[in-house]
């Protein structure tokens, strides 16, 4: 259930409601959650590469991107020797 | 007795807003120029309703319930709060309600589940190719598959989804002229590894089945054929729909421009209306 409380954090603070509560208080917002502290980790220093190998859809990973303006090669090199075809190989594509 | 008067797909990217400007005047001239075309031609042809097979990215749906099929019944249809950048029509897009029921109900018959939406915000799929087509205030009915949630639908059911729907169409009394429209595809990899690839070939593949007239091909490909084309390549579920509505018809190829700044061959593409199914 972790890969999915992780998504559904991820999927939460891109609205702005919830981004705003997350940003003024991350550990108020992420204490309780279903999170390993590994993955409390990553979200805490805006790992993608950690964020993507834990199983965040990349369709989520690219509004969490775009909302930390994390720029597209920075982005590329976080992730880099990954592939979206690693996930497929596991039938865990993410479409 | 519904006609149909167009049917279209374009490409949809937040890019088109994000880097609207940043790609070469005459890549900006081109592409704004097709979907401004297709924008008057759906007016000029005199569409009372607009059709549009397209897909959310998690902003009306999330994984809690995420539908492999939803349609919406709204007489409006706001944007999402999560793409604050997305240019807002004041009171939303409008919707057209009464066909949104008459196709839910009618692909009920046809042996489909929608998800019937009454407060869906919509996306990008939806919002950044209407825009540039100049937002025509023509009420839309939003069907939209999942092609981004796995497990996907197998790529058949988006193929009988175009047949359902226009069937319904067609005896359809409520409306007089609809124009369908498909957004999504071709080929692009969205917040993988490979962010930002592009893969014509795979493009061209598509794209000259479908002006072949023989969108059915592409029922045969398994999702790792698919998959060629990234994440974002499972948005031709959309195309295919339009392909079947038209009557599995060959399409006329509009526009095929690839741009590394929004990250995919923008298409688009119009089919020839065959007869009724």
């Amino acid at each position: 259930m972790s890969s999915y409380s992780l998504n559904k954090l991820v999927h939460e603070i891109q609205f702005p409601d919830k981004r705003a509560r997350f940003e003024a208080d991350p550990e108020e917002f992420l204490s309780g959650l279903d999170l390993t502290s590994e993955e409390l980790t990553a979200v805490r220093e805006k790992d993608v590469r950690t964020l993507w190998l834990k199983g965040v859809n990349p369709y989520l990973l690219r509004v969490y991107q775009l909302w930390n303006k994390i720029g597209d090669e920075d982005y590329r090199a976080a992730l880099k020797g990954l592939s979206f075809y690693d996930f497929n190989e596991e039938g865990d594509s993410s479409g | 007795m519904a006609k149909i008067v167009a049917v279209f797909a374009a490409a949809h990217t937040p890019l088109f807003l994000l880097r609207r400007n940043d790609p070469e005047q005459n890549v900006q001239d081109e592409v704004f120029s097709c979907y401004e075309g297709i924008g008057k031609t759906m007016i000029s042809r005199g569409a009372d309703a607009l059709v549009i097979f397209g897909n959310d990215h998690f902003h009306a749906f999330f994984l809690d319930r995420y539908p492999s099929l939803a349609v919406g019944v709204q007489l409006a249809y706001p944007n999402v709060t999560s793409e604050s950048y997305m240019p807002e029509v004041e009171g939303g897009r409008l919707g057209d309600r009464k066909l949104g029921r008459y196709l839910v109900n009618a692909l009920l018959d046809s042996d489909f589940d929608p998800a019937v939406c009454q407060e869906i915000s919509i996306d990008h799929s939806l919002v950044s190719p209407l825009h540039l087509m100049g937002d025509p205030a023509i009420p839309i009915v939003p069907i939209l598959q999942n092609t981004v949630a796995p497990p996907l639908p197998p790529i058949r059911r988006s193929y009988q989804l175009g047949i359902a729907v226009r069937r319904a169409l067609e005896v359809y009394r409520g409306a007089g002229r609809v124009a369908v429209l498909a957004t999504g595809g071709p080929s692009h990899w969205i917040g993988t590894p490979e962010l930002g690839r592009i893969n014509e070939e795979w493009d061209a593949k598509v794209i000259d089945l479908l002006r072949e007239g023989n969108s059915k091909h592409l029922l045969e490909w398994s999702q790792k054929e698919i998959d060629a084309g990234g994440n974002g390549g499972n948005e031709i579920r959309t195309w295919l729909s339009a392909a079947a509505l038209a009557g599995g018809t060959p399409a006329d190829l509009l526009l095929y421009r690839p741009e590394p700044l929004w990250f995919l061959g923008v298409t688009a593409l119009e089919w020839r209306v065959g007869p009724p199914l």
